[in-house]
């Protein structure tokens, strides 16, 4: 089970030291990735896949491999896919980077495991730092949820964009030192609760009911953004966007 | 709010690693309003529903019974009209605001389209009796329908395509007359569309959601909604929401077409209906036509929808598998009034078994005859799971034996001990659960058409049989599972652990109710399993076709064990098949 911390954070799985908010797109960056070495773009990869590596994660034990073999392989294909060329294959224009990391797993799985097996439990070389055992206790909680590798792993992107997202949020408060305004009414970005009010919540903060009006209206705005620009990131042309953001709503169904 | 287990906004679980601890369907919920909102913390749109001693205060001249349910835009209760002898249904819309001139506005704007609905007088529509205001609420007084809704059939997984079939040209009609009148539904959803007892249709809510819109417009609400359901609203709704015509509704209507055959949504590049489902290959052009992104490129008209669906209905289909409830006989070319009865035959066998389903765990027994509820499933979709002893009930034949099978179905399942306190039951993606298991434990099963199926219920006490009920073993039966290769699980969810046991896996025949082992090298899996594991997992099984899956239980250990004589303790615990084509190997030891 998560611990809870006072700042809200749920957990801290997931989330990255690194804070650093990219410019550029998923895709741009796994585009460079491919054709470079250059530090910067590698860097900027594995950030993206300590993000969306629980997904990958899930899916591999929605396909029935054990939490070892499931460690191995998810470390295995990002070993593929940061050092061995799959992302020169990567091509913004066939759509969506979750479709595209998926398929590049479900290849992997298919085709390059067998190759290296021969490698021992836990001899995978370590890209990223997976923590397998809260990973395993978030998939038994998950375990009844009762869906095929490929509707779990959408699911658990759509929770990982959304932790990137707040994270992100959190972040930017906190920069400006409003972390306990965020604290306070980041429940706001969920939903508007009936009787909730603004002078309740004003005392908390020390604000008046208007400001509070104002300050959520702002935090709500400000995570549409950011939930834009993630999304806006991960498919290949802006068009594409609204289609994923109401395909990873129906995913969470 | 960290820590709780349910989402204040929407009251959902919420799942302990839930980002941030905040719900992530709500989440995305506001970003799909994007733009629409104005973001006041002090108004929501999901208000409590008033309850029913109020709104009884409210009208004097009507019984109110219940609360039947709540939606975004209002509440609505099912009530008598004692002077008519009759029932209906009464639908309070959002809760107006203390402001004299928005009310005058909005009312004038709520009469308007309330008399327009008025005048939709159809059999496939709701019909709007009265409205008014009463309170602090606007009302409209609406026919109650004594049925469930399209979306409590699709609970079960997809219809049958014949069932499909009568229902969308209902829902044609339905659209075509309301469009001729002007009247754009807007919110064409499963949850709209109600089957009464007699097996017709009745679309409900037409013109309900531009209401709101208009509430929300006059400011009578500040937090305004996204107009429509996300996963049913055509493109150029949410892009353009007022540019919207009655060709929003065909796209919803497709929406729901494709759902119906497939138990799925068709999002972002989903496959035609026939390569998900059993439907006939030519519907998907019907489908997509209806799914078009462009406005101008969808069907114009409802009317066309329901040609085209008619007459592929009424001629035989290519590459559709005969079914008992569609002999292909009556299915001749032209002859349209044999395929409405049909249509009607369908439907009220759908409504039968989706009254079974809902009611029968329930109550103990409906008045529904369950052999006419049996005798339409198609058995390639069913999946039986069977506990206690394997002593075959002749007295309830299931079905009977196909083309090289050894012998005909039968119910081989004890009844169970305690039905009051039977699991609800299951949602699955694809085929509906037989009803065996609806008679039984209320356990669904059904294939999920891209993956893996799976048994679980929260309240699944099927491992427990042995120590609680019978003293032996616990023994589970898969029929008609499709041929292929799979990996077994039995696990103890969350925090809860299996019990040291014998856990034996058997794949064969089923010949009234033994289980004969065949040839198959994987035919018998053994498993000793140690107290406190997660789950046991046999892999790599292959089940041959005809072939079922047995599941044996065997718990051991000392009787002072805590637990030693149950399987599973855990008030959550299940069975899941994953097909498993890649496990060529054996498991690593």
């Amino acid at each position: 089970m998560s611990t809870t911390t006072p700042s809200g954070a749920d957990c801290n799985f997931g989330q990255n030291p690194r804070q650093a908010v990219f410019a550029t797109t998923h895709w741009s960056v796994v585009k460079s990735a491919g054709q470079n070495d250059t530090t910067r773009s590698q860097t900027a990869l594995a950030h993206l896949c300590e993000v969306y590596w629980y997904p990958l994660y899930a899916y591999v034990r929605y396909r029935g491999y054990s939490p070892e073999d499931a460690e191995d392989l998810t470390q295995e294909f990002f070993v593929q896919l940061l050092q061995k060329g799959t992302l020169t294959r990567a091509d913004p224009v066939r759509g969506r980077f979750r479709s595209f990391l998926l398929a590049s797993l479900g290849h992997f799985l298919a085709h390059e495991w067998e190759k290296s097996r021969a490698l021992k439990r836990g001899g995978a070389q370590k890209m990223v730092s997976l923590d397998v055992a809260t990973a395993e206790q978030w998939y038994a909680l998950e375990l009844s949820d009762q869906c095929t590798p490929d509707k779990a792993f959408e699911k658990r992107w759509a929770m990982a964009l959304l932790r990137q997202v707040l994270d992100r949020l959190e972040s930017e408060y906190s920069q400006q030192g409003r972390q306990e305004l965020f604290a306070v009414l980041k429940e706001t970005i969920a939903g508007i609760k009936d009787g909730q009010s603004n002078a309740e919540l004003g005392s908390r903060l020390n604000m008046t009911e208007g400001a509070v009006k104002v300050a959520v209206h702002r935090l709500r705005k400000r995570y549409r953004e950011l939930l834009q620009t993630e999304i806006a990131g991960t498919v290949g042309t802006p068009d594409e966007a609204g289609e994923e953001l109401r395909h990873l709503f129906d995913a969470l169904r | 709010m960290t820590g709780s287990n349910s989402c204040p906004t929407c009251g959902r679980p919420l799942a302990p690693h839930a980002p941030h601890g905040l719900c992530p369907e709500c989440l995305l919920h506001t970003g799909l309003s994007a733009g629409t909102q104005t973001d006041d913390p002090a108004v929501s749109p999901e208000t409590e529903p008033p309850p029913v001693a109020e709104i009884a205060l409210l009208f004097p001249r009507l019984e109110i019974i219940e609360l039947l349910g709540r939606g975004g835009m209002g509440a609505v209760y099912k009530a008598r009209q004692p002077n008519l002898d009759r029932l209906v249904a009464l639908k309070i819309l959002l809760r107006r605001r203390q402001n004299p001139d928005q009310d005058t506005a909005f009312d004038e704007r709520f009469a308007q389209e309330a008399r327009t609905l008025a005048k939709l007088s159809h059999p496939n529509i709701v019909a709007v009796y009265d409205y008014g205001q009463a309170g602090s609420y606007s009302f409209l007084l609406m026919e109650y329908v004594n049925g469930p809704t399209l979306r409590q059939l699709l609970q079960h997984g997809k219809l049958a395509p014949q069932e499909a079939l009568a229902i969308v040209p209902k829902i044609c009609e339905a659209l075509q007359f309301a469009h001729q009148h002007g009247v754009v539904h807007r919110d064409i959803k499963p949850e709209n569309i109600l089957l009464d007892q007699q097996g017709l249709v009745k679309i409900a809510d037409f013109g309900i959601a531009k209401m709101a819109d208009e509430i929300a417009q006059a400011g009578l609400t500040h937090e305004r909604q996204v107009i429509g359901t996300p996963h049913y609203m055509a493109p150029e709704q949410v892009e353009k929401p007022h540019t919207v015509d009655h060709r929003a509704d065909i796209y919803s209507l497709g929406v729901v077409f494709y759902e119906m055959l497939t138990g799925e949504l068709p999002l972002g590049k989903f496959a035609p209906p026939s390569q998900k489902s059993q439907a006939d290959p030519r519907l998907d052009s019907v489908v997509l036509h209806t799914l078009e992104k462009e406005p101008a490129k969808r069907y114009q008209q409802a009317s066309q929808v329901k040609t085209d669906v008619e007459t592929i209905a009424a001629s035989p289909a290519r590459n559709k598998p005969p079914t008992p409830a569609a002999p292909k006989s009556d299915a001749t070319a032209g002859n349209r009034k044999k395929i409405l009865l049909l249509g009607s035959f369908v439907l009220a066998i759908a409504v039968a078994v989706l009254y079974l389903t809902i009611f029968f765990a329930g109550t103990g027994s409906g008045d529904t005859p369950i052999s006419a509820a049996y005798a339409p499933m198609p058995r390639p979709q069913r999946f039986n799971i069977d506990f206690g002893p394997w002593q075959p009930d002749k007295s309830k034949q299931v079905g009977p034996a196909a083309a090289g099978e050894p012998g005909d179905y039968w119910n081989t399942v004890a009844t169970p001990t305690n039905k009051t306190n039977a699991p609800p039951p299951l949602k699955f993606a694809g085929g509906g659960p037989s009803p065996i298991e609806l008679e039984m434990l209320n356990l669904g099963g059904s294939w999920n058409n891209s993956g893996s199926m799976g048994v679980t219920s929260p309240m699944l006490d099927a491992f427990r049989y042995p120590a609680d009920n019978h003293g032996g073993d616990a023994k589970v039966i898969l029929h008609h599972v499709p041929p292929g290769r799979y990996q077994i699980y039995i696990y103890g969810h969350g925090t809860e652990r299996l019990y040291y046991g014998d856990y034996q896996l058997t794949v064969g025949r089923r010949d009234y109710g033994r289980m004969t082992t065949s040839h198959n090298l994987d035919a018998i899996q053994n498993t000793n399993w140690v107290e406190g594991s997660q789950y046991v997992c046999f892999r790599g099984v292959t089940v041959a076709p005809g072939e079922d899956v047995k599941i044996l239980i065997r718990p051991g250990g000392p009787a002072t064990t805590p637990g030693g004589r149950t399987v599973c303790d855990a008030m959550i615990c299940g069975l899941q098949l994953i097909p498993a084509p890649h496990l060529g190997f054996p498991p690593p030891q």
